[in-house]
């Protein structure tokens, strides 16, 4: 850590320079939350020094190539590639900002983070993808597949959409490392006037990994942000997704599902940071914890002064299956205007007998009726995004998590 | 639900009466000069002087040396409230207002008698109280237990006063549930510590009044910094009520209080507070229940003064089948914050919490619920329902949500709720259509709003939170 200005010189010296520089004094900056000094700002998912270490020092960095310009783009392990090709830019962060300057300058760079890991890899990343839809752009679909078997991987993306489109994203970042390994990415994404965007997101890496994702939309007026998110692997995770809705009107609507099973720690962080008028914000995250795991739900609803006539809602509910687990929940309301509504709520405790006896009443056996209670009440979240990958990997993964609950 | 029309009667009739008293009522100041003061600041030779003057035990005087040092050592939270405003220097530690304490109310020195009078603390005592202690600054200047309680065993007195009558039984309760070393703010307490009460009720004694203690601040940039502790031995009852006030100054005062309470199998104690501090006082009390197997703990709270609150009363649920309440309202008036919540533990099966927080901010007032919910590995089937409401009033209000709650046990069930809002458009309409002005129909949402806490205060307390709410609000001109 101590060589790190060095590091940067060397090995991050690109356009990002300035960028990386300011993000890692912000990094210092922030300290290690104690849980003594306050229970409501402790750091949930514990990341040793030797993990930050991994993710600074990436001996196998190289930059990232063009397997297929027409069809998909490789960005060091991740795959994207698209339905629609009209006007749409795709490369990896480096060519981009080359191509972009003044859009990476102006809006880009302007946007810096939260959070100490996210700090970090805003100022270690490689590479990444990089999407510009231009305005008026329909039906467009996105599909990005990671895996990387890598020990280390730093990885910084932007997606930036235009006024007036529609954009369907679906990321899958996979793994099989059989070794520790550290994943760290950012995913910002750029949301035009009036556009929509569904971002459907799965995580399922192997148990060797740290991954560290922070996905966060900057929405104009009446722009609408759906996300889908599904994590499931990884030995340590902290999935931070979070809306910044600066426009008038904008929308922010986010369905979650974590499972942990085994050690797994999971903070899960969905957030609202509400500036526009009139914006609306709900957030619903769903999680089943067994085994020895720990899964944190936190997330905020921020409503600014400005922002008046806004919404906000936050909903948490985990189902605690056994002895070993617990589950924390740490909903927020920060509200500083008063011509607002906004709602949290959050709930935690076993499958319920009473659902269970209605259920065996009607000659279920028990094993199948904890099945299906668990797939209802999980694969609620995702049906709504349409999407056949997410809701087939939440049934499989309610199942396996009663399987192994039984054992 | 069967309705008391008899005490809404009364209720509205004590409105009346007091509708024309206005808040700096309380905010009055009198000319009584301590008769000892430590003078400002706070070393070593402060709190050996104040242990000396009390001719304390040398175990109490080696506690609080031991608190001096914790104190010293422990930094100033910095993740709440901005509270570079203690003048920790400037301070007064303790202020002894007259020579004697005692139980007959002539023999109270005039200008503190009066100003309790003010108050309402002798007609209070008469009407409502099985007992009562009045504390001036730092010390108790008067204490009364009536004759049947005494009879029966309860002790009820200054702290001070029973360090020296049964010092074996304060020994075995004192900073034990809220030991100096859990804040910066109850170590201070620790080394300072002057006054607050020690109420022992025996085993099987239901006390069917209340008993209260009533805490004047009357010097400028002082500190007061009483310990109550509170023992409802197995299968007692007891209800005991604190009331606060300080006039106001240009300066600011400090209060951080300890109360410890006890409750034992079986017994059952509520804690009613209604802190009503001037809005030149920092508030930053410690208080913690430990609940035994088969008893019950209420707390009902009205912090309603003060410039800075932070309180979080916490109920720790040690045997089986314990329970707590907490029922908390906030009012955050023009320019401050109340940093306010409640904690619940639980420790042991079949255990069940609820707490119940709802905060008004009026202006710029900032109000912040901070809880924190725990569930241990072993309190099976234990339940807790924790449900926080913010109203806002103006558009520069703000409110600010914040708990915490750990789950450790699969057989536990929980559920946490929140709210913010404010008075809405169609509530107003729906209540103007039926022929009420605007004043009164935001004054009937306002008091609806906190229906379910303000139906848990005695009814004294509860006339004067509602007066002091219509006043903080009728200064907007929103509320007649």
């Amino acid at each position: 850590m101590e060589q790190i200005s060095e590091t940067l010189k060397t090995k991050f010296n690109d356009a990002a320079y300035d960028y990386r520089v300011n993000v890692f004094r912000s990094f210092l900056q922030s300290p290690v939350r104690d849980y003594k000094e306050s229970p409501t700002t402790k750091e949930y998912v514990d990341l040793t020094g030797e993990e930050l270490d991994t993710l600074l020092y990436n001996d196998d960095f190289t930059s990232g190539s063009f397997s297929d310009p027409d069809a998909h783009i490789t960005v060091l392990d991740s795959t994207v590639s698209w339905k629609e090709t009209a006007g749409i830019r795709i490369s990896d962060m480096k060519t981009a900002m080359e191509e972009f300057p003044d859009l990476f300058g102006q809006t880009i760079f302007k946007v810096t983070g939260n959070d100490r890991s996210e700090y970090l890899i805003n100022a270690t990343w490689e590479n990444g993808y990089f999407v510009n839809v231009p305005e008026n752009t329909r039906n467009v679909r996105l599909v990005i597949s990671e895996k990387s078997e890598r020990k280390s991987l730093s990885l910084k993306s932007v997606i930036v959409v235009g006024d007036d489109c529609t954009v369907d994203i679906t990321e899958k970042c996979l793994s099989d490392a059989s070794e520790k390994a550290v994943h760290g990415k950012t995913v910002y994404i750029f949301i035009g006037k009036r556009s929509k965007v569904n971002f459907n997101y799965l995580q399922q890496k192997s148990r060797e990994v740290v991954d560290l994702t922070f996905i966060k939309s900057v929405l104009e007026d009446y722009a609408e942000f759906k996300i889908f998110h599904v994590n499931s692997g990884g030995s340590k995770v902290i999935f931070a997704n979070e809306s910044i809705m600066n426009g008038e009107g904008s929308d922010f609507r986010t369905q979650g599902v974590s499972f942990t099973d085994g050690s797994q720690a999971m903070d899960i962080r969905d957030s609202s940071f509400q500036l526009g008028k009139g914006t609306y914000a709900d957030i619903q995250v769903r999680g089943a914890v067994s085994g020895n795991s720990v899964t944190m739900h936190r997330g905020n609803i921020d409503i600014e002064e400005e922002s008046i006539q806004s919404n906000g809602f936050y909903d948490s509910k985990i189902l605690l299956l056994s002895e070993g687990g617990y589950a924390n929940s740490k909903p927020g309301l920060i509200i500083k205007n008063n011509n607002t509504k906004s709602k949290h709520g959050s709930a935690i405790s076993n499958i319920d007998e009473d659902q269970i006896l209605y259920l065996r009443s009607r000659g279920i056996d028990r094993e199948t009726a904890e099945s299906m209670i668990m797939d209802g009440f999980l694969s609620v979240s995702v049906e709504k995004s349409g999407n056949k990958l997410l809701m087939e990997k939440v049934h499989e993964f309610a199942e396996a998590v009663i399987a192994n609950d039984r054992q | 639900m069967e309705i008391d029309f008899k005490r809404d009667e009364e209720m509205e009739k004590l409105v009346q009466d007091l509708k024309s008293v206005k808040r700096s009522e309380f905010e009055f100041h009198d000319a009584n000069k301590p008769v000892y003061s430590t003078g400002k600041g706070l070393t070593r030779e402060t709190v050996e002087e104040i242990s000396e003057i009390k001719k304390e035990p040398d175990w109490m005087r080696r506690l609080r040396l031991k608190a001096l040092e914790i104190f010293m050592s422990k930094p100033v939270p910095t993740w709440g409230p901005d509270l570079s405003g203690i003048d920790w220097e400037n301070t007064s530690y303790y202020n002894r207002p007259g020579e004697s304490k005692t139980n007959n109310w002539e023999e109270v020195p005039d200008e503190i008698k009066e100003t309790f009078q003010k108050l309402g603390v002798p007609e209070m005592e008469q009407k409502f109280l099985a007992g009562s202690v009045a504390q001036y600054d730092s010390e108790g200047v008067y204490h009364n237990l009536k004759k049947v309680w005494e009879d029966k065993g309860v002790v009820f007195m200054d702290l001070d006063s029973a360090v020296q009558k049964y010092p074996d039984l304060v020994k075995d309760y004192y900073c034990r549930a809220v030991p100096v070393t859990d804040n910066k703010f109850a170590a201070l307490n620790g080394a300072v510590w002057s006054g607050g009460s020690f109420l022992y009720v025996p085993k099987g004694v239901q006390i069917d009044m209340p008993l209260q203690t009533y805490f004047r601040m009357n010097g400028e940039a002082t500190g007061q910094f009483e310990h109550t502790i509170v023992v409802a031995d197995e299968g007692s009852k007891v209800h005991y009520i604190e009331g606060c006030t300080a006039p106001r100054y240009d300066k600011n005062s400090l209060h951080s209080a300890i109360v410890e309470i006890y409750v034992k199998r079986n017994a059952k104690a509520r804690y009613t507070s209604v802190q009503n501090w001037s809005k030149s006082v920092y508030n930053m009390p410690t208080k913690r229940a430990w609940v035994d197997e088969n008893a019950q703990m209420e707390w009902v709270g009205g912090s309603l003064g003060s410039k800075i609150t932070m309180l979080y009363p916490s109920s720790y649920l040690r045997g089986p089948y314990a329970s707590a309440s907490n029922l908390n309202i906030a009012l955050a008036g023009a320019g401050t914050f109340k940093d306010t919540g409640a904690k619940a533990l639980h420790l042991a099966p079949h255990t069940t919490s609820r707490i119940v927080a709802k905060s008004i901010s009026i202006e710029d007032g900032k109000a912040i619920y901070r809880g924190l919910l725990r569930m241990n590995k072993g309190a099976v089937h234990s339940k807790s329902k924790v449900q926080c409401d913010a109203l806002l009033i103006n558009d520069e209000s703000s409110s600010f949500t914040y708990p915490h709650d750990e789950i450790y046990e699969p057989t536990a069930t929980f559920s946490h709720e929140a709210s913010v809002g404010r008075i809405g458009t169609e509530e107003l309409t729906y209540l103007r259509s039926r022929g009420l002005s605007e004043d009164e129909a935001s004054s009937m949402i306002v008091l609806g709003f906190l229906d379910d806490v303000m139906k848990e205060i005695p009814m004294e307390f509860a006339v004067e939170m509602n007066r002091l709410i219509k006043l903080e609000m009728g200064k907007l001109g929103a509320v007649g």
